[in-house]
């Protein structure tokens, strides 16, 4: 774990996947916070309507998942693979914590008749907020399929490249939230 | 084994130190403090926590040349574009 490679771990087109994907939220960013200069009053209101609260707990959720993601990891490289299943399976639950939350929030939005078309800031919040959950979505499905592999015996310490793979996906699902927290909720 | 202990405790204190920054970050938005200033401390934060998840979580720390550094390029340009428009 502590030599340098050449290159990142997992395939390396998974890298090039997930630097389009940064470029894509990188740029929603940006357009929020430049809409946001004309718009700070607004933007400032509505945000005071959104559950801080239950984004506290999605953070926690996605944190612990990657937590436990890099568990399995470690726990595959070291040819524990009933453990790094058992890790796997934790950060499958806590990803399914957070579609849970976020779900409940999207349904107290709609609730209260809030649409795209409600205002700026919720065109951008629901916009942002409903891709990430996307990616969350297709990240569950993948961490599901390893630890489905895992428990079948597929990987060991020096066949792991899928389980890194995926894990990379699931760490940029994470960051890409790390960002989206503060500068939604809080900001 | 060394080398799998040595790794659990470090990405174990990174998780930590990572749910410790939340929280503050949280309290910052509940006390209802506001402000420039608060709002890019906040935003430091993330970052932070951001090249934390880069370096320990991806692993790009034993990454060498320019795929080490493109997701702290990324949050160092996002860092300025965020900068700039809260400054404006």
């Amino acid at each position: 774990m502590t030599k340098v490679t050449r290159y990142p771990p997992g395939e390396i087109i998974i890298w090039l996947f997930i630097m389009a994907e940064l470029l894509v939220f990188g740029l929603f960013f940006a357009a929020y916070a430049i809409t946001r200069i004309d718009n700070i009053e607004l933007f400032e209101l509505y945000q005071q309507n959104l559950d801080t609260t239950a984004a506290l707990y999605n953070t926690i959720a996605l944190l612990s998942s990657s937590y436990f993601v890099i568990r399995s990891v470690i726990a595959i490289k070291a040819d524990e693979q009933k453990n790094a299943y058992r890790w796997m399976l934790l950060a499958v639950v806590m990803g399914l914590v957070f579609i849970v939350i976020k779900t409940d929030e999207f349904a107290h939005h709609i609730d209260n008749g809030i649409t795209l078309s409600t205002n700026t800031f919720y065109m951008f919040y629901l916009s942002l907020a409903f891709f990430h959950y996307l990616h969350v979505i297709l990240g569950l499905v993948v961490l599901g399929v390893l630890a489905r592999n895992m428990n079948k015996g597929m990987y060991s310490s020096k066949e792991n490249s899928s389980v890194e793979t995926g894990a990379s996906y699931w760490h940029m699902v994470d960051l890409v939230w790390l960002i989206l927290f503060p500068l939604v909720y809080v900001m | 084994m060394k080398i799998k202990k040595q790794s659990t405790i470090v990405e174990t204190v990174v998780f930590l130190l990572l749910i410790m920054l939340t929280l503050v970050t949280y309290q910052v938005g509940k006390m209802g403090l506001s402000g420039v200033n608060i709002s890019l401390g906040v935003f430091a934060i993330a970052l932070f926590k951001g090249a934390l998840i880069s370096e320990h979580f991806m692993q790009l720390k034993h990454a060498s040349g320019l795929w080490r550094w493109m997701i702290l390029i990324w949050l160092i340009l996002l860092g300025i574009v965020i900068y700039l428009a809260f400054t404006a």
